[in-house]
């Protein structure tokens, strides 16, 4: 396993849209681990998208482990949104804006269809933190970053105190 | 102060800025406080980072015919703190051309332009805009950390043109996105209202 470089704003590749990934092979299976490994190099982090580590392809991972006491690692591939709830307004920070958070608009429950590494279909339900990362990951899949989802930058966009830094504890 | 429209005129604009300390907004609201003065609007924030900030404000009062009296009391309140304000009194046939045209719909078209930054970025944009009769309403920028450098982005509300489509303000706007190497974004804001 290795911990990939994170790219940031405004690198070209966060902006392309992703493509399907069609063969659950290895190399597949080797991108999910490292990108696992990069998402908790960086102890606060949550959630990462294959396009922050250059990998134009719809792969995420989520792991609330610093947020909560679950540890449940998500690995989804090709992820569908099915369902969603009503939205709230949610701060978030983003590894490709380390420096900023923003206040954007999330359902608070989502249905997602994905596949795992080795190409099951899965539905899951998630709420709460879990469903602000998967719609915050798959937004990375689209192209679609944290500033196209504010309105304001005035209210809606916010200078961290804490960075998050790879090898931190928080 | 025109002697003359402050005597008759029953709003007024303040602006002032000045170095970023504990008090200032509570010295300039107690002077209006003081004459009666209403605030109908109000910008106040802290500009630049967190060293070496600095305050601006910008108020529309009314309630006072005073003004001569007001703007003199601001400035004693405010000179200590670093700021000396202005005030303009607003003559009423001004102030009611501002008033907004209730026949227009209150919508808002949200234009976002990020990239590296370039002298003379926002007055292309704005020139743009001002051509195409496009009224900006609210304009915001910070310069942001990048991926290899500074990134400067700015948001721009205008009301939204009666003739004019998102899609036609991007093409308008294309040109400078294609020379200048910024990305720029038009889109509507969506207001709910429950």
């Amino acid at each position: 396993m290795a911990v990939l470089r994170v790219y940031k704003y405004p690198h070209s590749v966060l902006r392309q849209p992703c493509l399907p990934v069609d063969a659950f092979d290895d190399t597949l299976r080797q991108l999910v681990a490292d990108m696992t490994e990069t998402m908790y190099s960086f102890g606060g982090a949550v959630g990462l998208a294959a396009p922050q580590v250059g990998i134009t392809q719809r792969v995420l991972v989520i792991d609330m482990h610093a947020k909560t006491t679950q540890d449940r690692l998500m690995v989804l591939i090709n992820p569908l949104i099915l369902k969603a709830s009503r939205t709230k307004l949610v701060r978030e920070g983003c590894l490709s804006f380390p420096e900023y958070l923003a206040n954007v608009r999330r359902a608070t429950r989502v249905t997602v269809q994905a596949y795992d590494a080795h190409g099951a279909q899965q539905i899951l339900q998630v709420d709460g933190l879990e469903a602000i990362a998967v719609q915050h990951e798959l937004d990375h899949l689209d192209g679609v970053l944290m500033i196209d989802r504010i309105s304001s930058l005035k209210t809606d966009w916010i200078r961290r105190h804490h960075v998050p830094q790879e090898g931190s504890d928080t | 102060m025109n002697a003359s429209i402050a005597s008759k005129a029953t709003s007024a604009i303040i602006t002032g800025a000045g170095p970023d300390k504990p008090g200032i907004v509570s010295a300039i609201t107690g002077v209006l406080s003081q004459f009666g003065c209403n605030i109908e609007d109000t910008t106040m924030t802290r500009l630049g980072g967190d060293h070496q900030a600095w305050f601006a404000l910008i108020i529309r009062v009314s309630g006072s015919s005073a003004w001569k009296d007001v703007e003199e009391a601001l400035l004693k309140a405010s000179r200590p703190l670093g700021m000396t304000p202005q005030l303009t009194p607003l003559p009423d046939v001004i102030a009611d051309h501002c008033q907004l045209d209730s026949s227009q719909a209150p919508e808002t078209f949200l234009i976002t332009v990020a990239g590296a930054d370039c002298t003379g970025l926002t007055h292309h944009v704005a020139h743009v805009l001002g051509e195409a009769e496009i009224n900006i309403t609210d304009l915001s920028a910070q310069v942001i950390a990048g991926e290899s450098g500074p990134v400067y982005l700015m948001m721009i509300e205008v009301a939204k043109p009666s003739h004019q489509s998102v899609s036609d303000i991007s093409a308008l706007l294309a040109p400078i996105q294609k020379t200048l190497g910024v990305e720029i974004s038009v889109r509507p804001v969506d207001v709910a209202t429950f």
